[in-house]
């Protein structure tokens, strides 16, 4: 049935339909729903997980999304822009991860959509089950975001963090010390 | 409830008597053959299973992918309802799940190396059991390294437990809801949150708890 996937992925048919560049060799486990209002962009080898749980990969008007090669994204996944996500190549995401580049709403009223910051993560990143990544997180290359764990601001390149909100561990503080405002 | 403790303590009534579980011979009937289902159901659920226990219940529809080895104990019951159960293995991966386990929805169980989950081990909805990042039967290229998980009898995953790749867990552990289980933890012991640390030990929990009657 490998083959039939990769068919599928190629003639954009399925839950990335309407997606502009899909690269090949995609595989969709369960059924997604992908929003492209704006602009997806996703690279070869995209692996996204949608059972159980189903995920959401949504770009709205003006926002866009580029996925790198060989990403995988775990079920459950709650991803949308308002401007813009990049995950870069060789990443990996764990289930029931929600990345959003706004807060959707502003304290005090809640018809503003308040702030957008985007959210860029880096290359060969490994992010946990049930983390939550908030709008103007920098994630800097082969960096560990361990599960369960609440992001917002940069995150060092090569640096481990946890908790809420995430914090470097103790073992490397010693360089990512600071890292995270 | 005993009838001798309130004799001996008359003063204090105590909570109402249980009612004796009393239904009429058409429901017990219908319990008996919805039962009977959900053996059946089990059996056809599980066919790609490499050993089943007796009278291991399914209900409602799970994933089963099997590829590798999956050993099934007696007495097994998965509820799938609300959210599917997936039990996945990789052509690498072996699942060992004991006898008396209980399994509630929208549980993942992927192995790609080893799980074994031991005697009576209870697991709550949404628990993720993933010997790999990527929960799904198919290898990433580029993943990290499968680390064999193991659960020791008795245990207790509340609701929505990460159970962390290379994690092993002592006889009689309960870890609470929401934790992430990132290292190993001690026998006989209520442990929890994010990562999951020992909080304290089993016996003195039940000596906390006010005593019924």
């Amino acid at each position: 049935m490998d083959w039939l996937k990769d068919v599928l992925g190629r003639l954009r048919l399925g839950p990335f339909r309407g997606v502009r560049n899909v690269g090949t060799g995609l595989r969709c486990y369960g059924r997604p729903i992908v929003g492209a209002y704006g602009s997806i962009e996703v690279g070869a080898n995209f692996s996204f997980g949608s059972r159980p749980a189903i995920s959401h990969l949504v770009a709205l008007r003006g926002a866009r999304i580029m996925i790198g090669d060989d990403v995988a994204i775990a079920y459950g996944a709650a991803i949308t822009a308002m401007q813009s996500i990049a995950i870069g190549d060789r990443t990996q995401i764990g289930p029931f991860v929600v990345i959003m580049d706004s807060d959707f709403h502003r304290v005090g009223n809640r018809d503003d959509s308040g702030d957008v910051t985007p959210v860029v993560i880096g290359k060969n990143v490994r992010i946990g089950a049930r983390v939550t990544i908030l709008r103007g997180t920098r994630i800097g290359d082969n960096a560990t975001v361990l599960s369960g764990s609440t992001v917002q601001g940069a995150v060092r390149a090569g640096a481990t963090v946890s908790g809420v909100p995430a914090k470097p561990l103790r073992t490397d503080s010693a360089e990512a010390g600071a890292s995270l405002r | 409830m005993q009838s001798s403790d309130a004799s001996a303590k008359p003063d204090d009534k105590g909570p109402p008597q249980d009612t004796p579980d009393r239904r009429s011979l058409p429901q017990l009937a219908r319990r008996a053959v919805q039962v009977v289902m959900q053996r059946l159901w089990a059996r056809w659920s599980l066919r790609q299973s490499n050993d089943l226990g007796a009278d291991v219940r399914v209900v409602g529809r799970m994933r089963f992918e099997n590829r590798g080895h999956v050993g099934i104990g007696r007495k097994v019951s998965i509820t799938s309802t609300f959210l599917p159960v997936e039990i996945l293995t990789s052509r690498t991966g072996s699942v060992t799940i004991g006898s008396g386990v209980w399994i509630n929805f929208g549980v993942v169980i992927a192995a790609h190396s080893s799980i074994v989950i031991g005697d009576r081990v209870m697991i709550g909805q949404h628990c993720i059991i993933s010997d790999v990042d990527f929960p799904e039967a198919d290898a990433l290229p580029g993943a990290d390294p499968p680390r064999p998980i193991s659960i020791g009898a008795g245990v207790w995953l509340a609701g929505r437990v990460t159970v962390r790749p290379g994690v092993s867990i002592g006889n009689g552990t309960v870890v609470i809801s929401g934790s992430i289980v990132d290292s190993d933890l001690p026998p006989n012991t209520i442990c929890g949150g994010v990562p999951a640390r020992p909080l304290m030990r089993v016996r003195q929990a039940a000596l906390d708890q006010p005593q019924a009657g």
